[in-house]
């Protein structure tokens, strides 16, 4: 039976979902995006490990690689081109503060602010935590097991931060992210945790442990974990970690279109900075919502496919029915 | 003649709409306005503004009082209705009603102030609707 189609004019968005997932710094294995088997996926929910930052805006792509001509003949004219160096960069404003997105937007490590030790001395990211408690069998993504004594120190609402002992460990740390890369072993037995994204909202507490208001992004805790308890977070101008991730931007046209932009390296090239948006035009000078501003080097990676070296890829997937 | 009068019919209709007397409290009254067209595309796109009026005097057993609750309550649904921001496109000149190839979409609702007027409170809200013609229409 034949089929009818329409010409499709260029795609109406609303506008730009980010989805981000941890490169593997220790490997230097990006996570793998695949349009044509992938593509279709619920923007709510997307394929592991993917994580969604929800909205975007200000979603800018910079190409900023440069070609240049191979001249010959008198007088020169172009023979052909090549391509000099390979760089863009890739700019956007989150609508959300989280976790996530303040790390995405900073320059460096971002630290979790460990709730601090009953007369602790005032440190600006906290120098002297609290006690972490040691998670026990029988936990879960969603669910941490705790003795009872542990677990009466905490109650819903209380964010966590759940990793590993520092025990002299170097090099890249955190899971499932890494938060940092240590040059030399560090004596706070704490530091791990300070930079994990292994964090979560605490919905309920009993006395068997705590259930988790979302999966910790670290899936079932290791064993011997720990864990303490989070205040807010902190992030610092200065320092020389740079953090790495796959990044895929979508736009889902009007027609149900969609345009995938897969960068399998970024890397945060600016420091914090934040952005004013003014909630309505009586506001223009008050009332703003305080927006977090990235802006990423696109790193290049080799495609196998034909060995050529790229930073991103451009993935259309037509509406149903349209010509191509 | 004809069609001056079917016109004035519809400006009395429409001046009817926009008297509150008029309108049946607690639903939503759409009218069509202005109407673009971009035929410089691939597909024409058309697009027409839809008015959505509604009003509410509240509820006689809690004399009125609860009419600014109804009217909010109004607002949250039309919120919801316009998501997702699309919707299949449908050819309603076959029975029953055959798919087409395209959406119909709109953008995000504008809302007027809510208008008072005696016991009756009222509001509207404009969208955008967008659509491309297709083969056959």
């Amino acid at each position: 039976m034949a089929m009818t189609w329409f010409s499709a004019p260029a795609p109406a968005a609303r506008r730009v979902r980010g989805y981000f997932a941890p490169v593997n710094r220790t490997a230097q294995t990006p996570v793998l995006f695949d349009p044509a088997e992938q593509g279709g996926f619920n923007l709510d929910a997307p394929p592991a490990p993917w994580l969604s930052l929800g909205w975007i805006q200000g979603f800018t792509r910079k190409p900023i690689s440069k070609t240049a001509p191979v001249l010959t003949g008198i007088p020169a004219s172009p023979l052909e081109q090549v391509r000099e160096t390979l760089e863009a960069q890739v700019s956007l404003e989150f609508l959300s503060w989280t976790k996530l997105t303040m790390a995405l937007a900073t320059g460096s490590q971002h630290m979790n602010l460990l709730a601090a030790a009953s007369g602790a001395a005032p440190s600006a990211d906290c120098a002297t935590a609290a006690s972490a408690v040691t998670t026990l069998n029988g936990s879960t993504a969603t669910f941490v097991a705790l003795a009872a004594t542990d677990a009466a120190k905490f109650s819903a609402g209380s964010i966590i931060a759940l990793d590993a002992d520092c025990t002299g460990q170097t090099g890249f740390v955190g899971a499932p992210v890494s938060g940092a890369y240590v040059r030399q072993a560090l004596t706070d037995v704490n530091y791990i945790r300070r930079v994990t994204f292994n964090v979560a909202l605490v919905s309920q507490a009993s006395p068997t442990g705590l259930t988790l208001a979302e999966p910790l992004p670290g899936g079932v805790p290791a064993a011997g974990a720990k864990l303490q308890a989070v205040t807010g977070f902190v992030d610092r101008e200065g320092g020389s970690f740079y953090q790495e991730w796959s990044a895929l931007f979508v736009m889902e046209g009007s027609q149900g279109e969609r345009i995938f932009f897969y960068y399998p390296r970024l890397q945060t090239m600016a420091s914090a900075q934040e952005a004013a948006l003014p909630l309505d035009g009586k506001n223009t000078d008050g009332l703003a919502r305080v927006l977090l501003k990235g802006q990423f080097l696109a790193l290049p990676v080799t495609d196998p496919l034909d060995g050529e070296r790229v930073v991103c890829y451009r993935s259309f997937l037509p509406a149903a029915h349209a010509l191509v | 003649m004809t069609l001056w009068r079917d016109s004035q019919k519809k400006e009395e209709r429409q001046m009817k709409l926009t008297n509150h007397k008029w309108l049946p409290n607690d639903v939503f009254v759409l009218r069509w306005l202005g109407l673009g067209v971009d035929m410089d595309l691939g597909s024409t796109m058309a697009a027409e503004q839809c008015e959505i009026l509604y009003q509410t005097c509240g509820t006689q057993s809690f004399g009125g009082l609860d009419r600014g609750r109804l009217l909010s309550k109004m607002d949250e649904e039309l919120v919801a209705m316009v998501q997702p921001f699309y919707t299949a496109k449908l050819n309603f000149t076959a029975t029953p009603p055959a798919s087409m190839l395209t959406k119909v979409f709109w953008d995000e609702p504008g809302f007027t102030p809510v208008v008072v007027h005696r016991d009756l409170l009222s509001r509207s809200a404009s969208v955008m609707v967008y659509s491309y013609q297709e083969q056959g229409e």
